[in-house]
């Protein structure tokens, strides 16, 4: 029972803790959030930008540098015709940019961009120049 | 049912525990006939979420869609975790809970909690 009491506990403290680092007023905590994954020859890039959609997402790669910009439009916010009140303002509207160094130098025009459900996945493969060279061992 | 007379369920609660669950990050605006609510819900989609009134409590949850992906993809580097989201709302007896509607899109979910209207009933006035 006491055990199961400070489970909770550190559950709740948790997500308290994760909650209010996303909602900091601070601006070192970097927007959008992104993870990075590796598959054999391909980088994959996956950042979370609810409430944007794909028409104002911008997407720039040049070698080894990714930039993901947009700005995401709130549904309420802009309405100055209704006599709308704020009783709460925690998710990330307006303008934002983030600058990605990559890895690895990665081929640009082949870079393909998904979104859906709020996550965009970027597909960049790697440059040819940079991936491994087989290098045979001649025996003598 | 189960054949045991008593189980211990403290290690479900550990499971519960490794479980990622966020409170996501909300908008709430007002005007004289709706409340609006959106919450940010990104990697769970239209089917998973579930809004519910119990009482006087809003909940709004949403699970997390693992995307199916390649076995070999290995992660590099993660500033998220994905999970699933979970936040509850007191509400009063002014929001109309029949009427409520709610919209899925783009990763967030728009919710309108439409108020009751006081009812004034208007008589005509006929010129004579």
């Amino acid at each position: 029972m006491y055990f199961t009491n400070i489970l909770n506990d550190l559950h709740r403290m948790k997500n308290e803790i994760a909650f209010k680092a996303r909602n900091s007023d601070f601006n070192y905590v970097e927007f959008p959030l992104i993870q990075i994954l590796k598959n054999g020859d391909y980088l994959t890039v996956k950042a979370e930008i609810p409430g944007i959609s794909s028409e104002e997402l911008d997407l720039a790669i040049s070698d080894d540098v990714l930039t993901i910009s947009g700005e995401i439009k709130s549904a309420h916010a802009d309405n100055t015709v209704q006599k709308l009140k704020i009783l709460k303002q925690e998710r990330k509207t307006g303008k934002f940019q983030r600058t990605i160094e990559l890895p690895f130098a990665v081929e640009s025009d082949q870079a393909e961009a998904v979104f859906k459900n709020g996550i965009l996945t970027i597909t960049l493969p790697v440059k040819e120049a940079v991936k491994a060279k087989k290098i045979t061992v001649k025996s003598e | 049912m189960s054949d045991t007379q008593i189980l211990d369920k403290s290690v479900d609660e550990s499971k519960k525990f490794f479980k990622n669950e966020y409170i996501p990050e909300v908008n709430i605006y007002i005007d004289d006939a709706n409340l609006y609510l959106e919450a940010n819900i990104p990697g769970a989609s239209e089917n998973s979420v579930d809004v519910s009134v119990e009482k006087n409590i809003l909940t709004i949850s949403a699970a997390h869609n693992p995307v199916a992906e390649s076995e070999n993809l290995a992660l590099q580097y993660a500033e998220y975790e994905p999970g699933d989201y979970r936040r509850t709302f007191q509400i009063n007896e002014s929001i109309d809970v029949d009427q409520i509607k709610a919209v899925v899109k783009n990763g967030v979910l728009y919710l309108n909690l439409p108020l009751r209207q006081p009812a004034v009933k208007k008589i005509a006035v006929a010129a004579n």
